[in-house]
């Protein structure tokens, strides 16, 4: 074999080649495979040019090889094109069949939500959770003691009176407010401190109306310590009311009178409808009230076994109801006992 | 209580100070101040004179006024509808230009029907005065000012005692002494630093008590006074006084009366006057009277043991603190007087008030309690007040039960500077507190020693005086930090409320809502159903309403209620949870409620299924495991509970012991297709006691077989599954349910899903390993249950 009939024999096959692609139309990657297998395999032009190379004249040996491994090259990348061709268009066929409707519903995965009552007392305890404060639990069915006598509420105070509480018997009421946790809480103290709680729960009275129900959720808290000033219960009112309502908003705080503490305080958050310019929901003052607190009376403190010499103590509470109608605008108290589904679906954010 | 600014004015300068700081001032030093507003405002007014009224020619109904308002603005035209329009009367014109802004009115020069008006002839509640203040002729028709009051003069307001301003404060209840004007004054006296103009002194007949006219038989009056007056010929009560009557809500009866309602005004002090020649022998108060009495505006009453009153001897003459009877009652004829001024237990007033339903300004004075030892203050100003209601008088006698008159009893106490800064966290100086102990006349005695004056009994220890420092002084003087907090952590000291937590959690992500729900039901619900305890419930005597009677045993009443009710209000599809404290007579429980109601929805509404036992089932299996209670140790059996469908619901038992039931109610009780269950969390809670503990594990390619039994009605599919189990086969890892299918009626073919795996990573199981298994299992099953394979 010379090298003249060498090229013309590869030329002879590269034009075969050609052909057959430019005819290749559907044909499938088997046919493509067949192809390749005639052209690369044992029966080969190629093939057959390789065994030649031992027969070949040593001056043109070189050459030879050059040109038939250049072949070779010439060849696999020729049929990798194709092969990398067909497999891109079967995934763009297998991609065509898998198309979807997207917009069609998910499945469903029904949301469900917190009530809002229970949104805010899980916001509120987490604030003082943060601050290493214990949640106190206690009955809701409650003896007078604790209810009344041991939170400076003696037997006589109007607020004692038939109309404003529910009473069981001679001995219990329904509590009309949690503070009775408090003096279970410093009764098991056995007068030695610290204590820094919430009470979070139910408690009654005998009210109703558009901003009144007769059942109503409550948060106090209490720190009883050696240490503990009223300039410290103001900032933890003041970071409270920021947890709750947004960190920027203003926080007010006026004297107040609550027979549990003395000095006492309401505070106020600045009006987020209007930011402080005044509107219908803060009637024009800029402000909402949110809660009161004070210092523990030390009268209180006495009642339940503390030395007032030695311990000092903090006290505040918050309607839960209050602070969830103030935050999510709802209007009526009553919404929250009814249970609406369309209602309750509106707290579906966390 | 309802301030006049006019009558502060007369006790304490304080025209100087704008209303609006006087309001901050007192709003930020502890007083709720509810609103404040003028009496009557309006611009460009003058007073005229009708001098020709006629008929408007072109209606039936309004005049032709001419008015002359003096030299400066001459004879005006005014078309007015006012019935009571007529010539000679004086009356308020607004001028052209004059803005009324009760009414929001602006007054023209207009042409009505065909006649120029140049202004308006006024009523008062144009001008913005409030109708509790007016008769009703001033309410129907133009004002008809006094014939005195000269025509052309423009300070109508000032003249016609109008140019007020009332301040409703809402006086909390340790600060009973500010339910007074002259509270009020000391208080403003304080906060402003204006001396008080001077208040009646002690009147000299209150230290000659000759106690023998005075008999007091009851605990429930520690002081009554009375100051014997005669010869009294009373005279018209003075405008200003009806004035501050009408604003404090109190209508100007008859000299005498006024004189004794505007003496509580000022003081604070209920007083009652009695005409005393209709008072034979003396004043004897008692509690233990049980009649029917007329009071003095003609009603019939019922007294009974516990209502404090006062008797001429063993007649009853007045019940105290609410009513004065009509035997002993001043009149235009009365010649000599007593007056009474007392102090009566605010508990008994308050409860003898709310069962007769009388309630009076008095009444709500006493029901508040007052302070023993403003009554000699109270007395002194009354005596002092005679010369304006009456020509004539001479005080002749005082007479009490009370021993401590005219002293101070409010307690002397230590106080200590730097305790009140630790408290306070606050840098307070000496000069400042003191500031404040002058301020509110604190006498200030030797080794740190204090006592409040004598109308302040609410000071009575260190923390009193904290407060008004901490009041008297802007809250910013305190340098807010959290430095004293004592340094605690966090404890879950009850595994139920994080229990309950993540229950909550799981049942939200599942789509549940939680409720909240009445913890009072009506008696039918509470009896309705019970989970658990059937004992008697707690009842509150003093109900609202029977709907909230009963302090509820169990939540599922309120979950069907709450079901219900979105039913009702075309809710259909949803899933509901309760988790609550109870208070059962027994003890605190906490409960779970769960409804499941309508269908549950896929993505395609055509294969919405309804909820069935099945969902509430794995949602229960679901809870327990993930707070730690495992497959295994969960029981159900048909339930026993005879409020449930006996056969289409469980009793859930863990270890043996009883925690809830669900499924469908029994057809009787409900008859929409509603699941519900409910668990008693506090014994859930104390059956949890499994702790993460890993285990090592093989990955193993596991081998599954189906097996289909054929089975009657009462076998369940747990014999199968247990009976399969029992046979203890090493390999066998697993036994689930696979497919159950009802065909026709009666016949049930269950099949069973069974994974068989070696317990060797290194050894394969062989096909004829397992076939021996599926052979033993077959004949067991068959053999035991009685019960064959689906060939």
């Amino acid at each position: 074999m010379d090298l003249k009939n060498i090229k013309e024999e590869i030329q002879l096959e590269k034009e075969q080649i050609a052909s057959f692609f430019s005819s290749f139309g559907d044909k499938t990657s088997q046919d493509l495979n067949n192809k390749k297998s005639e052209i690369l395999g044992k029966n080969s032009l190629l093939s057959r040019l390789f065994s030649s190379m031992k027969s070949i004249d040593e001056k043109i040996k070189k050459e030879v090889g050059a040109i038939i491994t250049g072949y070779r090259e010439y060849l696999n990348n020729l049929f990798a094109e194709k092969e990398k061709e067909l497999f891109n268009k079967k995934i763009e066929q297998r991609i065509i069949q898998e198309q979807i409707d997207i917009t069609l519903p998910g499945n469903n995965f029904s949301v469900g939500a917190n009530h809002p009552y229970y949104k805010i007392i899980d916001e509120i305890s987490s604030f003082f959770i943060s601050l290493g404060f214990d949640i106190a639990t206690g009955p809701e069915v409650e003896t007078e003691i604790n209810n009344f006598e041991k939170v400076n509420i003696p037997v006589g105070h109007p607020s004692r009176d038939m109309q404003d509480s529910f009473s069981i018997n001679n001995k219990y009421v329904l509590r009309s407010h949690t503070s009775s946790v408090q003096a279970r809480v410093m009764e098991k103290a056995k007068g030695i401190g610290p204590i820094k709680i919430i009470c979070p729960g139910k408690v009654y009275r005998r009210d109703n109306d558009a901003t009144h129900s007769h059942q109503f959720g409550q948060i106090e808290g209490l720190v009883i310590s050696e240490e503990i000033t009223f300039a410290s219960l103001l900032a933890t009112l003041k970071e409270l009311i920021r947890h709750i309502f947004g960190k920027n908003r203003n926080v007010r705080f006026k004297p107040s009178f609550f027979p549990f503490t003395e000095p006492s305080v309401e505070a106020d958050v600045e009006c987020f409808e209007c930011d402080g310019k005044g509107c219908s929901l803060c009637k024009n003052t800029g402000y909402i009230e949110i809660l009161g607190a004070g210092m523990v009376h030390p009268n209180v403190l006495r009642l339940n076994h503390f030395d007032d010499n030695k311990y000092r103590g903090f006290a505040f509470g918050l309607g839960v109801d209050r602070i969830a109608m103030l935050k999510y605008g709802i209007d009526d108290i009553k919404r929250f006992y009814i249970n609406d589904v369309n209602f309750l679906k509106q707290f579906t954010k966390e | 209580m309802k301030f006049s600014l006019n009558l502060l004015n007369k006790y304490i300068d304080i025209k100087n100070i704008p209303i609006k700081k006087l309001v901050d001032r007192l709003v930020f030093s502890g007083f709720e101040v509810e609103e404040y507003h003028q009496v009557a405002s309006g611009t460009k007014l003058v007073i005229g004179q009708i001098i020709s009224c006629v008929d408007h020619p072109n209606s039936d109904h309004l005049h032709l006024l001419k008015v002359d308002c003096g030299k400066k603005y001459g004879v005006l035209q005014i078309v007015c509808g006012a019935k009571n329009a007529r010539e000679g009367i004086k009356v308020i014109v607004a001028r052209v230009g004059a803005y009324l802004p009760s009414i929001n009115l602006t007054i023209n020069e207009s042409v009505i029907r065909g006649q120029k008006s140049c202004g308006m002839c006024c009523s008062l509640t144009e001008l913005g005065v409030d109708k509790s203040l007016l008769t009703d002729s001033q309410i129907n028709g133009i004002e008809e000012v006094d014939s005195s009051i000269k025509v052309g003069e423009e300070k109508v307001l000032k003249v016609l005692g109008l140019d007020d301003t009332i301040i409703d404060v809402n006086v909390l209840p340790n600060r009973g002494d500010i339910l007074s004007y002259f509270g009020l004054v000391r208080e403003l006296s304080s906060l402003f630093s204006i001396p008080v103009n001077s208040l009646p002194a002690i009147n000299k007949i209150l230290s000659k008590n000759d106690k023998s006219l005075v008999e007091v038989k009851t605990d429930l009056c520690p002081r009554f006074d009375v100051v014997k007056v005669d010869s009294v010929i009373p005279s018209s009560t003075p405008e200003y006084v009806k004035k501050a009557l009408l604003i404090s809500g109190i209508r100007p009866i008859s000299s005498l009366v006024d004189l004794g309602n505007y003496a509580m005004l000022l003081t604070g002090q209920p007083f009652n006057i009695y005409d005393a020649d209709f008072i034979s022998k003396k004043f004897v108060i008692k509690d233990d009277i049980t009649s029917s009495l007329i009071t003095f505006d003609g009603k019939k009453i019922q007294v009974k043991n516990g209502d404090i009153v006062i008797c001429d001897n063993d007649k009853p003459v007045c019940i105290a603190g609410i009513m004065a009877l009509k035997n002993a009652s001043v009149n235009n004829s009365t010649k000599n007087i007593y007056i009474e001024a007392a102090v009566f237990s605010h508990k008994a007033i308050r409860s003898t008030s709310n069962r007769l339903g009388l309630s009076s300004y008095s009444s709500n004075l006493f029901a508040k309690g007052r302070n023993m030892s403003l009554v000699d203050e109270a007395l002194s100003t009354i005596i002092s007040l005679l010369p304006e209601f009456t020509t004539n008088f001479k005080v002749t006698s005082y007479s009490s039960n009370y021993t401590n008159n005219l002293k101070n009893m409010n307690p002397i106490f230590t106080f200590s500077l730097d305790k009140l800064n630790q408290r306070l966290g606050g840098h307070y100086t000496k000069e400042e507190v003191k500031a404040v102990l002058d301020a509110y006349n604190i006498k200030q005695l030797p080794n740190n020693k204090l006592q409040a004056p004598i109308y302040r009994n609410d000071i009575a220890e260190q923390c009193d005086i904290e407060e008004e420092v901490f009041r008297y002084y802007s809250v910013d003087k305190l340098d807010i930090n959290f430095d004293s907090y004592p340094k605690t952590y966090f404890h879950v000291n009850s595994s139920l409320i994080h229990n309950e937590k993540i229950i909550s959690n799981y049942l939200i992500n599942n789509g549940f809502y939680r409720i909240l729900s009445y913890t009072l039901i009506d008696e039918k619900k509470d009896k309705l159903i019970r989970v658990f305890s059937d004992k008697e419930s707690f009842k509150v005597r003093n109900a609202m309403t029977s709907d909230h009677e009963i302090v509820r045993s169990d939540l599922l009443p309120s979950m069907l209620e709450t079901i219900h009710y979105n039913l009702d209000h075309f809710q259909n599809d949803f899933k509901l949870f309760e988790i609550s404290p109870l208070d059962l007579v027994d003890g605190t429980r906490t409960y779970l409620s769960i409804g499941l109601c309508g269908k549950k929805t896929n993505q395609l509404k055509s294969q919405d299924i309804d909820y069935s036992f099945f969902d509430i089932k794995g949602y229960i299996t679901g809870l327990l495991s993930i707070i730690g209670i495992n497959q295994d140790r969960v029981c159900f059996s048909y339930s026993l509970n005879k409020s449930f469908h006996p056969k289409a619901s469980a009793d859930i038992k863990i270890d043996g012991k009883f925690v809830g039931t669900i499924g469908k109610l029994h057809p009787l009780i409900e008859n929409e297709n509603i699941i519900v269950g409910e668990l008693d969390l506090t014994a859930i809670d104390e059956l949890v006691t499994n702790k993460i503990k890993f285990k090592p594990f093989t990955s193993i390619s596991n081998i599954k077989r189906e097996l289909s039994f054929e089975i009657p009605n009462n076998i369940t599919y747990d014999n199968i599954i247990t009976t399969i189990i029992n046979i203890n086969i090493n390999h066998l890892i697993n036994a689930e349910l696979y497919d159950i299918y009802n065909k026709d009626n009666n016949q049930t073919y269950l099949t069973v899903s069974l994974t068989f795996s070696s317990n060797d990573e290194h050894i394969a199981l062989k096909n004829e390993e397992i076939d021996e298994y599926i052979k033993e299992i077959v004949s067991t099953v068959e053999n035991k249950l009685n019960i064959k394979l689906r060939k």
